[in-house]
């Protein structure tokens, strides 16, 4: 049954030759488009992750603490727990380092006094955005403390940017992904109503449905997987001559291209089974 | 064998302001038994086809049941009526031939849709060809054949797979005297061998010869023996 399922699938492919590769170009670029957003989500996401490695939390503390007043903090933020270190940076120290800049330095020696306070720079465990927020809240509650930050605005707003190109991928990967769907399902349903008269007396002297039905859902995944497939070598394609330009740009991970390919897949077998179901009736 | 206990078909049309049901077939009660060569006289819109049709579930009965054995066929699952239609060989008023395919691939069409292997195909086919006498017509397309030859491709086509019956819808239509003859001692033949033989026509020839184990005349979707 599988041979004679492959031979016919592969006859109504020579059949209809132009329909089936009008599908696969429909499917492989929709499989690209979607890739590209995915492929750009997930760099972004890289860049947020590389960002909150480097973001903590900036504790910046009044200007009339004793020594004992700052280590009194200290130890009380440790405690909090989640800390994995804290930087003390003095006045003078923030003024030494922010000084390297000649602009700044000469602003600085306008003003005549240092106008930086100390500051206590802490580093998280764990990381995530609410861990963050919890700490900083709680430590701006502390007596002697002038201001917290923790690039809260940055990190919001990229997940905020990131999120809105994932959503249009997805939703444009849907859109292309129904227009291939019809396509498919137009290609198999004329290579279906030429053969119309075939699959009646195929019925009437006793074929089974799946003997019928088998040829067209292969003609439909073969086209599926040869969409699929040349989106992602499109995408791999694009890819090598980005990294030749660009350096440390990630591909996509492997659970992705397997989704790619698994949904061009699925879009081929789909549109092929929607389409000879109606002819199907026994 | 076919057993058809107060079958009644109707069909609903809708005329400009009402709907209408027409009688295909009305409180129709006979068997036919294994072996028969059982003839269904009638004009055209008797019911026949429907007849026909019904024995294998082409068509089902609006009241009353059809059985094949102890089978009721509108109780049978839609997956196993291909099985059934495989013990039945089917000849066309209209052939139903393909006709960009040969004699010998229509004959064996049929065979590898019931996925037989390669081998087995070619020796069945090349005998029912060699029953016919159109073997040495195997490599034509039905266009190349005569009205009689395209007739007793379709008849082949049906007795290829051994059925167990065979439905023949006015398989003498149009056909002159003596094709006429060649194709009623076709479906003797069979008959004699086993097949039981159920046969539509209008065709007078038959209602008035010897042909038949029996007759049943449809007029109006209603029977009269």
């Amino acid at each position: 049954m599988i041979q004679h399922a492959m031979r016919e699938a592969k006859n109504n492919f020579s059949r209809k030759k132009l329909a089936n590769l009008s599908a696969i170009w429909s499917l492989s670029i929709s499989i690209l488009i979607m890739g590209v957003f995915f492929l750009i989500g997930t760099n972004l996401n890289k860049v947020i992750n590389d960002l909150k490695e480097k973001v903590g939390v900036v504790v910046f503390l009044d200007d009339d603490l004793t020594i004992e007043e700052i280590s009194s903090i200290r130890k009380k933020i440790f405690n909090m727990g989640n800390i994995e270190d804290i930087t003390y940076t003095s006045k003078e120290e923030a003024l030494s380092d922010l000084g390297k800049d000649p602009e700044i330095a000469h602003y600085i020696k306008m003003i005549g006094e240092n106008p930086l306070p100390a500051s206590f720079n802490i580093k998280l465990i764990d990381k995530n955005m609410e861990q963050l927020n919890n700490i900083a809240k709680r430590i701006g509650f502390f007596e002697g403390i002038k201001e917290v930050r923790y690039g809260q605005e940055e990190v919001k707003n990229l997940n905020k940017i990131i999120f809105f190109i994932k959503s249009i991928g997805i939703g444009l990967g849907i859109i292309l992904g129904l227009i291939s769907l019809s396509m498919v399902y137009y290609t198999i349903h004329l290579v279906v109503s030429l053969r119309e008269d075939e699959i009646r007396i195929m019925q009437l002297v006793g074929a089974t449905a799946g003997f019928i039905r088998m040829p067209f859902l292969l003609e439909g995944l073969i086209a599926g997987l040869l969409g699929g497939g040349l989106g992602l070598g499109f995408m791999g394609g694009s890819y090598y001559l980005l990294i030749l330009r660009f350096e440390g740009i990630l591909f996509l991970p492997w659970f992705i291209i397997a989704a790619l390919g698994a949904a061009g897949i699925l879009v081929g077998f789909v549109g092929s089974f929607i389409s000879i179901q109606k002819y199907i009736e026994i | 064998m076919i057993r058809f206990e107060h079958v009644c078909k109707y069909y609903s049309a809708k005329t400009s302001d009402m709907e209408e049901q027409i009688s295909a077939l009305v409180d129709i009660n006979i068997e036919i038994k294994k072996g028969e060569f059982f003839v269904l006289f009638g004009p055209n819109g008797s019911g026949k086809t429907t007849f026909l049709k019904m024995i294998t579930c082409q068509e089902y009965a609006s009241a009353g049941k059809v059985f094949w054995g102890e089978q009721d066929l509108s109780e049978m699952k839609k997956r196993h009526i291909p099985y059934l239609r495989r013990k039945v060989g089917m000849i066309f008023q209209d052939f139903k031939l393909l006709y960009k395919k040969t004699a010998f691939e229509n004959i064996a069409f049929v065979l590898s849709a019931i996925d037989l292997p390669k081998e087995v195909i070619f020796d069945k086919v090349c005998r029912i060809l060699n029953k016919v006498d159109l073997i040495r017509k195997k490599n034509l397309y039905p266009y190349q054949l005569s009205h009689g030859e395209r007739q007793k491709l379709c008849i082949s086509r049906a007795l290829v797979n051994n059925p167990e019956i065979i439905l023949a819808d006015e398989p003498l239509a149009n056909l002159d005297m003596q094709t006429q003859d060649e194709l009623i001692q076709i479906l003797k033949k069979s008959n004699q061998e086993g097949v039981t033989v159920i046969m539509a026509t209008n065709n007078p020839r038959i209602e008035f010869n010897d042909i038949s184990h029996r007759l049943l005349k449809l007029v109006g979707g209603k029977a009269k023996e």
